[in-house]
């Protein structure tokens, strides 16, 4: 199977603190990796590395190849993120926000029309601005422009935190149809369930290293909840 | 991030300007009717401007309103950067000063005509604030403010160098003087001082930049901006290059202000180290809060309303007392400047008006 992305001995700080203590890990096409750990583990530092925030050494390659470090890059490569905060660009309509996902240039099976099929709450505020919209809207919404830029590769950050448990099913469903269309996910998640219900594969951090991996049906073997304490 | 990989540069590198300045999509920016319906308002403004001389007949009121044109110029470049990128400019008048020599060099000193000057000095800012910009629309926030800043007084130390006084006039500043047959707009330069004949060509000037700055702010390009200014880290996951559209805003808003240096040096028929002076440019920056810089007429506005209050208040020797209260009144009370308030009052009116309509019913 090919690798999409690897992220090879990763080393990351922030003002002088180490964070990311060499993680190497790797997504393969049309796969879906739960990235799981406890609270400041690097799991958000990992996904935002690969955009260049902050500066890594290691080695991060999309296909083999190695990405530069600017961070417009990733999304013309086909790695597109759903980040954890401040998603949306509030005072861009639905329709605005989602064009801006295309600025890579990259086209692909997801249009505005299909991105409407899929999350039809977006399509019945497609005028309104992005503040107007509720949590799981702007979460729809963050989903629907990096789909814009037709990822190879879809980084998820904690897409269901503060969501309503009806809204997570929604959200549970849409993200069925873009492993069905052959986009790889990297699932940045507290909940087991959800990794359990989405991903095949887990990789778990712990202070910045990657301290378990494995198929998710191990998740629930002590060993692992006892190194990642969801 | 380590390179030892094969660098392979990026399908799509970065944000094609030509794509950026390409309509918004129907329905939230710029659709052929929006424009059509924008162009033909604009005309009708600019034809019924033309006949502002006609009706206030007073000297003194009229070169305020032609001085409140060119200050509002140069507030609206100013309105422009810190509205769409969210950058603040305290150095605004490197260009609109480099302009205003440039003018006065070229007609002056090389014997140009005035349109030819009119166009080099345009140009000379222009191009000038695209250099700066390269460098400074890299930084953020205070430290961009800081910056131009700086550049802004640099101009103005080196304008007053005596190893310069034979091309700049050092402190003296530089007459501004052209060939008796020569004309700009069918203005000789005798008549030019009259701010009723001056008139049509700052209103034609300001339509235009109005225009100009209306239709890019409805652009995709503007709504690019616009998600640059409010989260810069996430334009650039989605891919664009942040630092081109940018370097695009900072380019046209010294363009702009280049124009009201060149309007400026015209109608004075004099420059002096004062154009790029740091007061001239707190004022334009004063007017362009003042009148408001998030609506488009906002920093013209203000312009307006900071030459007469200038004219009339400066008598007292209290003029920058009032300026400061009015700057705090703008910035605590009046959160949208003086065209926000006017707005949203309008509007508070309007919602008003409907409830007590309804509940009539």
């Amino acid at each position: 199977m090919t690798t999409l992305l690897q992220l090879k001995d990763v080393r990351a700080s922030y003002d002088g603190a180490l964070v990311l203590d060499g993680v190497s890990l790797h997504v393969d096409a049309g796969e879906t990796v739960g990235l799981v750990g406890r609270n400041g583990a690097g799991k958000t530092t990992t996904l935002l590395s690969i955009f260049g925030v902050p500066q890594v050494t290691g080695e991060i390659l999309v296909e083999g190849k190695a990405l530069g470090k600017r961070g417009y890059e990733p999304a013309a490569r086909g790695v597109s993120i759903v980040p954890q905060e401040k998603r949306i660009f509030p005072n861009l309509t639905v329709t605005e926000n989602i064009l801006l996902g295309g600025a890579s240039g990259r086209r692909g099976r997801w249009t505005v029309e299909t991105l409407f099929e899929l999350f039809p709450n977006l399509a019945r505020g497609k005028d309104r601005p992005g503040d107007r919209l509720s949590g799981g809207e702007q979460q729809m919404l963050a989903i629907a422009r990096g789909l814009m830029a037709d990822p190879k590769v879809l980084l998820l950050d904690e897409p269901t935190e503060g969501l309503a448990p009806v809204i997570i099913d929604e959200l549970i469903d849409a993200l069925k149809v873009i492993q069905d269309s052959g986009t790889a996910l990297v699932l940045v998640e507290q909940h087991v369930r959800m990794v359990q219900m989405l991903a095949s594969r887990f990789v778990a951090l712990g202070k910045g290293r990657v301290v378990a991996e494995g198929a998710t049906a191990d998740l629930q073997s002590r060993e692992v909840q006892e190194l990642i304490a969801l | 991030m380590s390179t030892t990989a094969e660098q392979v540069p990026s399908e799509v590198p970065a944000t094609d300007p030509a794509a950026l300045l390409a309509p918004a999509p129907v329905g939230s920016g710029l659709d052929r009717r929006t424009v059509l319906r924008g162009l033909g308002l604009a005309v009708v403004v600019l034809v019924v401007g033309l006949f502002v001389p006609d009706v206030i007949s007073d000297p003194t009121n009229m070169g305020i309103a032609t001085d409140g044109v060119v200050l509002g110029i140069l507030a609206l470049s100013i309105g422009f950067l810190a509205h769409r990128s969210g950058l603040i400019s305290l150095g605004h008048t490197a260009f609109y000063g480099a302009s205003a020599y440039g003018l006065a060099i070229a007609t002056t000193s090389w014997d140009w005509s005035p349109m030819q000057a009119i166009v080099f000095a345009v140009l000379g800012g222009t191009v000038l604030g695209l250099v700066i910009g390269a460098f400074v629309v890299r930084t953020p926030g205070v430290s961009f403010l800081v910056l131009t800043l700086a550049i802004g007084q640099a101009l103005h130390q080196l304008v007053v160098q005596d190893s310069v006084r034979e091309t700049t006039g050092a402190y003296d500043g530089l007459a501004v003087t052209w060939g008796a047959d020569d004309k700009v707009a069918g203005i000789a330069q005798a008549d030019i001082g009259n701010a009723a004949t001056f008139w049509p060509l700052a209103w034609v000037s300001l339509v235009v930049v109005l225009v100009v700055l209306w239709l890019v702010g409805r652009s995709r390009f503007g709504r690019v901006l616009e998600a640059i200014r409010e989260n810069e880290e996430r334009a650039r996951f989605s891919g664009f290059n942040t630092y081109v559209p940018r370097l695009i805003a900072f380019t046209l808003s010294s363009a702009i202000a280049s124009l009201a240096g060149a309007l400026f040096a015209l109608k004075a028929s004099f420059v002096s180290p004062d154009t790029l002076s740091f007061v001239t440019a707190g004022d334009s920056l004063i007017a362009a809060i003042v009148g408001g810089f998030a609506t488009l007429v906002g920093p013209l506005v203000g312009g307006v309303v900071y030459i007469y209050a200038q004219s009339e208040l400066s008598d007292s020797g209290n003029l920058q007392l009032f300026t400061g209260i009015a700057l705090v009144v703008a910035v605590v009370f009046l959160r949208g400047g003086i065209v926000g308030a006017v707005t949203d009052g309008g509007r508070k009116l309007r919602t008003i008006v409907q409830t007590r309509k309804g509940a009539g019913r």
